[in-house]
């Protein structure tokens, strides 16, 4: 009974951030940004400096959307389980996508790209996290999720976040 | 007498363990960052063409999807194609088209 409740799909509800969600967001794409190729062994400090304003902008564009998946989690019915920070248009981009600690491999993220309509070509404009130290010569998550993506016939390539914008401004 | 000077934008795209290399020829009143943004798009674009072909594995056809593509979106333009399927430094094939065809 308990292996089939696990292997259920997960009851997901998919639609744009609540403002108040944003801080979540912000906090979560800095945190798990920093442990990647881009960020890691960096002093926060630095980070801060690079990558916030960076992130802000972002966030704070217009165009700028945040998809997120609430499910239940941890007694709370509501909770965000994973969200997605995109752009459709002329320049598609994905710029940053976060899934819960114990809710990863569950196909949180593919719902959100599927529910995002961005379509099968897209930029991405932060790299994602490193795995452990154990295994620093592996490759970064976005790597991982892209070459898995290929084979649904979904193609993503990494463009920097400041190229991107300046080719949108 | 000298040949024209060139400048291009020169795009990378890794996929699947193909690396795709475009250079579109840069015009004054070009956004760098756009160029560069829509060729990588271009070469997934190819990409997934080719893939749907079964030829995406093959870096001369892929090669050709990819140039294909770059003259239907930047007609008239200078570029070049890189392409190659392995992870050492040779097995590339390279397309070059250095100068405004008329």
């Amino acid at each position: 009974m308990t292996a089939a409740l696990a292997t259920a799909p997960l009851i997901l509800d998919i639609r744009l951030a609540a403002v108040e969600d944003l801080p979540f967001v912000q906090k979560c794409w800095r945190e798990e940004h920093k442990l990647s190729p881009h960020g890691a062994g960096m002093a926060w400090s630095s980070y801060h400096r690079l990558f916030t304003p960076l992130i802000n902008e972002i966030i704070a564009r217009d165009d700028t959307q945040i998809l997120c998946a609430y499910g239940e989690h941890d007694g709370r019915a509501d909770a965000i389980l994973g969200w997605l920070a995109y752009t459709p248009g002329k320049l598609p981009a994905v710029h940053f996508a976060y899934t819960r600690g114990g809710k990863r491999k569950q196909g949180i993220f593919t719902r959100l790209l599927d529910a995002s309509g961005i379509g099968k070509r897209f930029l991405y404009t932060f790299a994602g996290k490193l795995p452990s130290y154990s295994k620093r010569n592996a490759p970064s998550r976005d790597k991982v999720i892209v070459k898995a993506l290929v084979q649904r016939g979904v193609y993503g390539t990494w463009l920097d976040a400041n190229e991107w914008l300046e080719g949108v401004r | 007498m000298k040949p024209p000077r060139e400048a291009y934008v020169r795009a990378t795209v890794e996929l699947a363990g193909v690396e795709v290399i475009t250079g579109v020829e840069l015009r004054p009143d070009d956004s760098f960052d756009e160029l560069l943004s829509l060729s990588k798009l271009v070469s997934l674009g190819a990409y997934e063409a080719a893939r749907a072909d079964g030829r995406s594995s093959n870096v001369t056809r892929l090669a050709c999807y990819v140039e294909n593509a770059l003259i239907a979106r930047f007609p008239d333009r200078a570029y070049f194609i890189e392409v190659c399927g392995g992870t050492e430094r040779d097995g590339w094939v390279q397309i070059f088209q250095p100068w405004e065809k008329s």
